[in-house]
């Protein structure tokens, strides 16, 4: 199930709260958790088997590790690397063998050898995510930083919690440990939650959407033909697309989070606003890059070694996020670009690229952003390399008007363009502009702001649910027969 | 915020979740799920251990969810409105009809345009292979005393190229590209077909009632444009048949908003209002005939895309023809007047003794209709007719 869909907006959320609200607070646990492993096996419900088996392993083995005395460190070790062996090894199955198989017949097929014979394995959903919290769980344990959860039902509450089960925020066992023995709840937290919630059904519905089918539509042509204004429209709309589809979502994650008394880590804090990669990565999906600093960055040896050393970590961490994203070379190019392009801005010295006067320095780092979203969302490496080119190709504008199947109006609408419009006017809006005006509290200081809250609110509802509700009614004039 | 209307603000929220969600399986609030258009429901989930471990059940309820959500009418509506009323444009979709909004409020069919611009590659002998069929079943009837036309529908677009915006026209000039239709015209008379040229009457007609014949908020000839079309085909029909269609006078030819399939496009768009979009057309209502006794009357069979039901919404109220049978695209077989599915399997017909109690034969397509050649009527008669 996913949150931008009717069936979870006016069936599973009304009652999913009005369970979790006439429980009995010691209940709320149980509650919150059957909701999320019903909201898990919709749709799939065979990973359901898969995600509680892994979630009894990392429970135990947890407890086992937190049994053993300080002193037995090498044991402590070997439970330690067993767990994540183990969480490690099934995310290797089940997220990148079929790709190692890929390669590995690639390489056969070279040297004209048959290759091996392969049944594709099919992906659970949230894998990559649950994967992370799991380990954040089982390295805190270890290092001590939290003890186990008091029971089975905590442990697989953090870990299926439906809110950020499937994209996130990857939530770290210490930020969430206190809030899952106790939490409060009140009107305030629900209502900022509901405000939370709505904004990022909006994003994600309204923007990210449209936004989303034009970038579909262009990455879809025969790219070696497609005209550069295309070309340039595609990649803008994937840009804002994947930015407020994934900020919507997390803003909805932290909504629905909120709203049964929880309080989760901010994902994104205007990215596009950032005048470096340096500053991109630390507004862009902050609690992955959390997670890489302190689960493989500073394990690696941080910042606390040579230049060259600390150059390749970077590097290194970001060629492992590229591949954490998804197993295919564009990822991995991807993540290797980005640790690259830090690296480099290490190199020249973050004080130095700060003397760099703003607008400048937002739109270049903007522009390498966008080259780095070419590498993410085209199907191959070959597709990305053509797709360069035609972003410079001045010679094919004449395409756009001739190409019957192909039409501009086809491509992108009017409302599409108004919707970029917005997307692109609220990506670049400065923090300052934000915060001046308090949208950044989590609840309303002035009651101005709070009126403006509950309409765009239900504005936000009345306008997603419209879009949604159309999306799915696709008429024809009469039946044929 | 105090805490009394934060209370209210939840209780609304949450409880306006729960009334749509409600009118999903009870029909709580008004005018929940009336859209127009022509959709298949979705299939109901199916629930066995196969489909629910495969998670197939829970897609279908996904599915069926979407189809029958409550106030699903307003949100349909609510989102076309936006997109046409703040942006000029109808909505995009991945399947179904796609109209386009044309200058002034003139809606158009996005294929109508695409096929006005994209020349006819349809090989010459294919062509008169068809013709030379067309022409061998029209002498089978005339040798059973049943007179055969065949009726050619205007476009829309070709008869109002001027209100489709330029940019669809990827650079072409509707004028200046032939389609199938176009390069077969001369055939048609080459084969001694009798054949209702309606393009070619439709620019005729352009030069005299410009506005009028296709209504802005329809896709096919409006009923004003048919009446004259129906004097036509009268003209060229009565000659040659045993029972002639008696004359239809005019009653009246009121100016009002558009019905039917004037206004067939505009309704597609479910607007929460349309009513700006609503211009007035000329609408003609005939005097019921009484002169002629009904078993004098002719009875027609009508083999039809959808340009024939405005032909047969005007002739039969005038009580100028028996009732009679439309075989839709030459699958499903309706009683005419009042359009009553009669679930015939056509394949089952014998049409010799079918074609007994006729006194005509019109065949009604649109020109973009030409590469479909009848949907199999003619093969299917010039087989099983002697």
């Amino acid at each position: 199930m996913v949150f931008s869909s009717l069936l979870f907006l006016y069936a599973y959320l009304p009652v999913f709260l009005a369970l979790y609200y006439l429980a009995p607070l010691r209940h709320r646990n149980v509650v919150a958790l059957a909701g999320s492993l019903f909201f898990y096996g919709w749709g799939e419900p065979g990973f359901l088997v898969i995600l509680i088996g892994v979630c009894v392993f990392g429970y135990y083995i947890s407890l086992w590790l937190a049994r053993l005395p300080v002193e037995a460190r090498a044991a402590r070790r070997w439970v330690l690397t067993l767990g994540l062996g183990v969480y490690l090894g099934l995310l290797l199955w089940f997220k990148y063998s079929n790709f190692f198989a890929a390669q590995l017949n690639g390489v056969l097929g070279w040297l004209q050898q048959g290759g091996i014979l392969w049944t594709h394995v099919v992906l659970p959903l949230g894998i990559s995510f649950f994967t992370f919290q799991k380990i954040s769980y089982l390295v805190d344990v270890y290092r001590g930083t939290s003890k186990p959860a008091r029971s089975l039902v905590d442990y697989l509450l953090f870990v299926t919690l439906f809110p950020q089960l499937i994209a996130g925020p990857i939530i770290r066992y210490h930020d969430v440990a206190v809030q899952i023995v106790s939490r409060g709840h009140s009107r305030e937290k629900f209502l900022a939650g509901a405000w939370r919630f709505l904004l990022g059904l909006a994003r994600k519905v309204l923007i990210a959407n449209p936004l989303g089918a034009v970038a579909d539509r262009v990455f879809a042509q025969d790219l070696g033909t497609l005209p550069m204004p295309y070309a340039w429209i595609g990649i803008l709309c994937y840009a804002f697309q994947i930015y407020f589809d994934f900020s919507g979502y997390s803003d909805m994650a932290i909504g629905l989070g909120r709203m049964m008394g929880f309080e989760f880590m901010e994902n994104f804090e205007r990215p596009y606003t950032s005048r470096s990669i340096t500053e991109f990565w630390r507004r862009w999906h902050i609690s992955l890059s959390n997670f890489m600093r302190d689960y493989l960055y500073i394990p690696l040896g941080g910042n606390r070694t040579t230049p060259w050393r600390v150059g390749f970590n970077l590097w290194f961490v970001f060629l492992v996020s590229g591949f954490w994203h998804g197993a295919s070379w564009n990822f991995v190019c991807w993540g290797a670009y980005h640790g690259l392009l830090l690296s480099l801005e290490r190199a020249v010295g973050l004080k130095r690229l700060g003397r760099i006067p703003a607008v400048p320095a937002t739109v270049f780092t903007f522009l390498l952003v966008l080259a780095s979203w070419v590498l993410f969302r085209a199907a191959s490496l070959t597709d990305a390399l053509t797709y360069f080119s035609r972003l410079a190709d001045w010679s094919s504008w004449a395409n756009v008007r001739n190409d019957l199947e192909f039409l501009w109006p086809d491509v992108i609408s009017a409302r599409t363009w108004g919707v970029l419009g917005i997307a692109a006017f609220f990506s670049f809006l400065p923090e300052s502009w934000w915060t001046r005006r308090g949208w950044d509290e989590v609840v309303p200081s002035t009651r101005p702001q709070a009126v403006l809250r509950v309409l765009l609110g239900t504005a936000c509802l009345i306008l997603a649910s419209a879009a949604l509700g159309n999306q799915s009614y696709n008429p024809f004039i009469y039946f044929r027969f | 915020m105090k805490s009394r209307p934060q209370l209210l603000l939840i209780l609304g929220f949450v409880g306006f979740l729960w009334i749509v969600g409600l009118d999903t399986f009870l029909p709580l609030l008004p005018g929940g799920k009336n859209l127009r258009g022509a959709t298949t429901p979705p299939p109901l989930p199916t629930w066995n251990w196969t489909a629910l471990r495969s998670g197939e059940t829970f897609r279908a309820i996904d599915t069926w969810f979407n189809a029958n959500v409550g106030l699903r009418n307003w949100w349909v509506r609510l989102d076309n409105q936006i997109t046409y009323s703040l942006f000029g444009e109808t909505q995009k979709r991945p399947e179904g009809t796609h109209v386009v909004a044309g200058r002034d409020d003139w809606l158009f069919e996005h294929h109508y345009i695409t096929y006005a611009v994209k020349p006819g590659t349809m090989p010459e002998a294919e062509m008169r292979t068809a013709l030379e069929r067309i022409r061998r079943v029209q002498d089978k009837l005339a040798a059973r005393g049943m007179p055969f036309l065949l009726v050619v529908a205007p476009s829309k677009v070709e008869t109002y190229p001027d209100k489709v915006p330029d940019v669809y026209w990827g650079g072409r000039d509707p004028a200046k590209v032939l389609t199938n239709f176009e390069r077969a015209r001369p055939l048609f008379a080459e084969y001694g077909i009798n054949f209702y040229d309606g393009p070619a009457r439709f620019q005729e007609w352009k030069q005299t009632m410009p506005d009028n014949l296709f209504t802005r908020s329809g896709t096919h000839w409006s009923y004003y444009a048919v009446q004259h079309v129906l004097r036509d085909l009268r003209d060229r029909l009565n000659p040659v048949m045993r029972h002639p269609v008696p004359e239809f006078r005019l009653k009246a030819l009121r100016s009002r908003s558009p019905l039917g399939t004037d206004e067939d496009l505009l309704a597609l768009m479910n607007l929460l209002i349309d009513t700006p979009y609503r211009h007035p057309s000329p609408y003609p209502e005939f005097i019921e005939q009484q002169s002629v006794p009904p078993e004098k009357l002719p009875r027609i069979l009508w083999v039809h895309d959808s340009f024939g039901w405005a032909l047969i919404d005007l002739l039969y109220p005038a009580n100028a023809v028996r009732p009679s049978e439309s075989l839709y695209y030459f699958q499903n077989a309706y009683a005419i007047p009042g359009v009553v599915n009669l679930k015939r399997d056509l394949t089952k017909t014998d049409w010799e003794t079918y074609l007994r109690d006729y006194d005509a034969v019109v065949m009604v397509w649109t020109e973009i209709a030409f590469e479909f050649m009848g949907w199999g009527f003619f093969e299917t008669l010039d087989q099983h007719l002697p």
